[in-house]
């Protein structure tokens, strides 16, 4: 084994001095599990294959091994849904959840919707029975991390039972020095249940948010996924979203990444009954010197499951972007579909971008494909519309926008396109 | 029944499981078993060397001691013993080197005709075929057709023992020009022990006359072979070349590592086909060779073309990727490989496409099969530099599963630093329609033929890239290599 880093180690050393106010035994096994993981390898470098792409260096100068602290944010500032839209809202600064800046309001039977650490108290027992089983930790070091420091995030527990408003959850992180956060978030859907989640992060300064999801979806439920990622200039981001798959059930991720120094989105879904659905979508856009990944990994396991995917991404200036997609398709699982496709528009001379969209294959009943395209936008498609009179600059935005727009048409449920749509446009004026 | 029909018939039932699988009872001139600096001295003082290249091999060895085996590639195997093995084995006769074939051991002569190369010049010119051969049996070179007829067109062919003697100054200049003797723990171990191999020169404006072939040949038991193959395409020249191998069948696992280098200048191409035979283990996974190659071409020079045609059937484990480094402006480099594997079988092979050069472009199909309990997985990298301007790309891989028990797996790597370039890439996976076997049982055609004729329709675009000498073998192993794969 190799020496751990200076900052894995410093995380290892935090452990000791954390203080959890979620506590019970099993979960004082579980966060030892995740020191331990993490401990045995420490965080990834470009030697590990699935870190080929993304560098965690960054994250060494930035020293991020303390603990966020409160921090004061302004009501205004966590606004982003139009105004007529009404939602069950959670709001976590640096990690913790808030509770004035929160208002869940009141929630249909068979719905629950509170902070881990209130759901430590009530819902203990289910806690109890999904935490940590849902996604494994083997291989995924940074969920591990995670695992190791859980205490606070969201639960979304739906029963026989149809959520009508979406939940909102905005991550807020404020940091006055460096510091680094590891919320931890669970989505129980049962029984032909309906939830959409709708989730941005934003923040200033330096600092790392480490992420993590896990999504159970079982008999006929459906869970729609949408998240938004605008952090801050020096932001850090790593999110690793588990999710289990159920009889026809259906699991809907859609990720926009429009900020942060480093956003690295990881996804893996696992499909474990017949019927089982996934849609994982995603738009990128980067300019300067951000790197964004997308990393996601389908597993089909048993015959007859499905799968979709589709990102895009525009990338300018000196950015980077990343997409490692893998289908599995396991022994026997066969009548199962998987379709994934990646494509990027480069707007600069320096601008890059990586791609790895990987199929593994154990069944022959089967069809799986997968597309790629790099490289900027047609010349032809310009002189139509420079041949309308339509200027240039105005011309290649139109292009860019259509291109990208349609990952979210796909991807988002018509009334919250438009959210995400003037994300994109406000970043493409700029 | 149609032509097309009836001719895959034919050629499936006309050759049997694996012909090739004979052993030629030849005294063996064998260096002691096991690899040690020794050894590698013994072989360099055996082909008379200059002193610079048995240097070479030693500091590749030493380098070689400080590496570890890769564990990346999606094949399993036991550990190799790398003391276990012979490193230089010579047919006996052939030791102070035929003068002509006639001086050729009689057995050695039956076992190329056994593989349907007829080495005889006569039969050659009777018009039987138009190609010139260097045949390689275990470590060396045993005989060389056409010799005077290229001479006269300046072109060198000859054993790459004999070049280091005859043209040290060509080899000197481009032995490890595009494979160093650092590249990969395979080609490094080659770069230290290799025995044998084709040299290949085509000055400039040439075009070579005749086809070129290499047949490889692992005969002893216990043995590796390790040939290094150098090609260099003046300016404006042009060659194709054909490389084909069988090996007995044994129960042991032989280790085949061979470096391929390809050298291409101004307005230059060469076309490289391999028809990959290797004895594939027995119908439980015993046995077989394991054939890690490497095999890089560089297009040095503007308007130069490489292109890799493939069509791997034989091998317990084949490992390999045939790349092409695209430096000059406007070169081209393309790679159509077909893989089958069947029983045990494993490959995993692709290819890399290095882009460097402005308008340089790419073109990869890769046509994977995969039957009984067989693992096959493409495996490529595309990567398209800050100056590759106006460079494009296409990529299309396509995987057909065979049975329940294989697998087909895809693993492109694609990195763009150019926005002007273009990368396409495409990739399906799928088994033979049922609606496609229905249609061709509904005629009168049964199963194992009908599943002969569709992968052959899968592989053409392939094949046809094929020259005619190997495009029927190639047909033909297609049919064979499945064989028991279905029912």
């Amino acid at each position: 084994m190799n020496a751990l880093s200076p900052l894995s180690q410093s995380f290892i050393d935090q452990h000791g001095d954390a203080e959890f106010t979620a506590r019970a035994p099993w979960l004082d096994q579980l966060r030892q599990s995740g020191l331990e993981n993490f401990s045995s390898q420490g965080l990834p470098t470009p030697s590990v294959e699935e870190w080929k792409y993304t560098n965690l260096k960054v994250l060494e100068k930035l020293d991020v091994s303390t603990s966020s602290e409160a921090a004061a944010v302004d009501p205004a500032e966590l606004i982003w849904l139009p105004a007529d839209m009404a939602s069950h809202k959670l709001v976590f600064v640096n990690g913790r959840y808030s509770q004035e800046l929160s208002e869940i309001g009141e929630l249909p039977d068979g719905v629950k919707v509170l902070s881990l650490a209130e759901a430590m108290i009530s819902e203990s027992e289910l806690l109890a029975d999904n935490l940590g089983k849902i996604g494994s930790i083997e291989n995924a070091p940074v969920l591990a991390l995670n695992t190791a420091f859980i205490n606070d995030g969201y639960v979304v527990i739906v029963e026989k039972a149809e959520l009508e408003k979406p939940i909102e959850v905005v991550f807020v992180n404020k940091a006055d020095a460096s510091s680094s956060n590891h919320s931890r978030n669970l989505v129980v859907a049962k029984d032909n249940a309906r939830a959409t989640i709708l989730e941005r992060h934003i923040g200033e300064g330096d600092y790392l948010a480490n992420h993590g999801f896990e999504v159970l979806v079982e008999g006929g439920s459906h869970v729609k996924h949408y998240r938004l990622f605008e952090d801050g200039a020096a932001g850090i981001n790593l999110s690793t979203a588990k999710a289990s798959v159920g009889k026809d059930a259906t699991y809907d991720s859609f990720v926009l990444s429009i900020g942060g120094r480093l956003n690295r989105n990881e996804i893996h879904v696992a499909c474990k009954e017949p019927g089982a659905h996934t849609n994982l979508n995603g738009v990128y856009v980067g300019r300067d010197s951000q790197h964004i990944d997308n990393t996601t990994q389908i597993d089909h396991l048993v015959p007859n499951t499905t799968s979709k995917e589709t990102y895009k991404g525009a990338l300018d200036g000196k950015s980077r972007g990343v997409f490692q997609g893998a289908i599995n398709v396991a022994v026997g699982a066969d009548g199962t579909d998987g379709q994934m496709s990646n494509k990027t528009l480069l707007l600069s001379d320096e601008s890059e971008i990586d791609s790895k969209p990987q199929l593994e294959i154990f069944a022959d009943d089967v069809k799986c494909a997968h597309g790629f395209t790099a490289g900027e936008l047609e010349e032809t498609s310009l002189f139509y519309l420079r041949s309308r009179g339509i200027p240039e600059a105005a011309a290649r935005a139109m292009l860019v926008e259509g291109f990208l727009a349609e990952v979210v048409e796909a991807g988002v449920d018509e009334e919250y396109q438009e959210i995400f749509k003037a994300k994109i446009s406000v970043w493409m004026e700029n | 029944m149609n032509a097309a029909v009836s001719d895959t018939v034919d050629q499936v039932q006309s050759v049997e499981k694996y012909k090739y699988g004979f052993v030629t009872d030849i005294e063996a001139d064998q260096a002691p078993k096991g690899l040690n600096e020794d050894i590698i001295r013994f072989i360099s003082a055996k082909k008379e060397e200059p002193e610079w290249l048995l240097e070479w091999r030693l500091k590749a060895y030493a380098h070689w001691l400080t590496m570890e085996e890769p564990d990346w590639p999606k094949v399993n195997y036991p550990p190799i013993d790398y003391q276990d093995s012979y490193y230089y084995s010579a047919p006996k006769s052939s030791e102070d080197g035929p003068d002509s074939l006639d001086d050729v051991d009689p057995e050695l002569l039956e076992t190329y005709e056994k593989l349907g190369i007829p080495l005889h010049e006569q039969e050659v010119l009777a018009g039987v075929k138009n190609v010139a051969v260097d045949a390689v049996f275990d470590s060396v070179s045993v005989a060389t057709t056409f010799k005077d007829a290229l001479a006269k067109e300046g072109v060198i062919f000859c054993p790459i023992s004999e070049a280091v003697k005859e043209h040290p100054e060509l080899v000197k200049q481009y032995l490890g020009s595009v494979v160093p003797y650092s590249d990969n723990y395979f080609a490094t171990l080659n770069s230290a022990v290799f025995t044998d191999g084709s040299f290949v020169y085509i000055p400039k404006g040439v075009a070579c006359p005749m086809e070129l072939s290499t047949y490889f040949r692992i005969n002893a038991s216990n043995t590796g072979q390790f040939e290094r193959t150098l090609i260099i395409a003046d300016e404006g020249s042009h060659v194709s070349y054909l490389e084909g191998c069988t090996a007995p069948m044994r129960d042991e696992n032989q280790l085949h590592a061979a470096v391929v280098e390809l050298v291409v200048l101004d307005d230059a191409d060469i076309k490289y086909s391999t028809v990959q035979n290797w004895y594939p283990g027995d119908e439980n996974g015993v046995g077989g060779i394991y054939n890690f190659v490497t095999k890089r071409a560089a297009c040095r020079g503007k308007n130069s073309k490489v292109s890799w045609t493939q069509v791997e059937t034989g091998s317990a484990i084949t490992w390999k990727y045939p790349s092409c480094i695209l430096q000059g402006d406007n070169s081209v480099g393309e790679f159509y490989s077909v893989a089958i594997t069947n029983n045990y079988q494993q490959a995993d092979t692709g290819t890399k496409m290095i882009h460097l050069g402005k308008n340089t472009s790419s073109r990869i199909i890769s046509k994977g099969i995969s039957a009984g309990k067989s693992q096959s997985t493409y495996r490529g990298l595309v990567k398209m530099m800050p100056k590759a301007e106006g460079s494009r790309n296409y990529t299309q891989c396509d995987s057909l599963l065979i049975g329940k028990e294989c697998g087909a797996h895809t693993v492109p790597y694609i990195e763009s630093r150019n926005k002007s370039a273009k990368v396409e890439h495409e990739a399906t996976t799928s088994k033979i329609g049922d609606d496609q076997l229905f249609y061709c049982r509904q005629r009168g055609i049964s199963e194992e033929e009908a599943v002969a004729l569709i992968v052959n329709g899968f592989c053409r675009e392939v094949m046809q890239e094929l020259p005619m000498e190997f495009a029927v073998e190639a047909q033909k192993l297609v049919g064979i290599s499945l064989e028991g794969s279905v029912g």
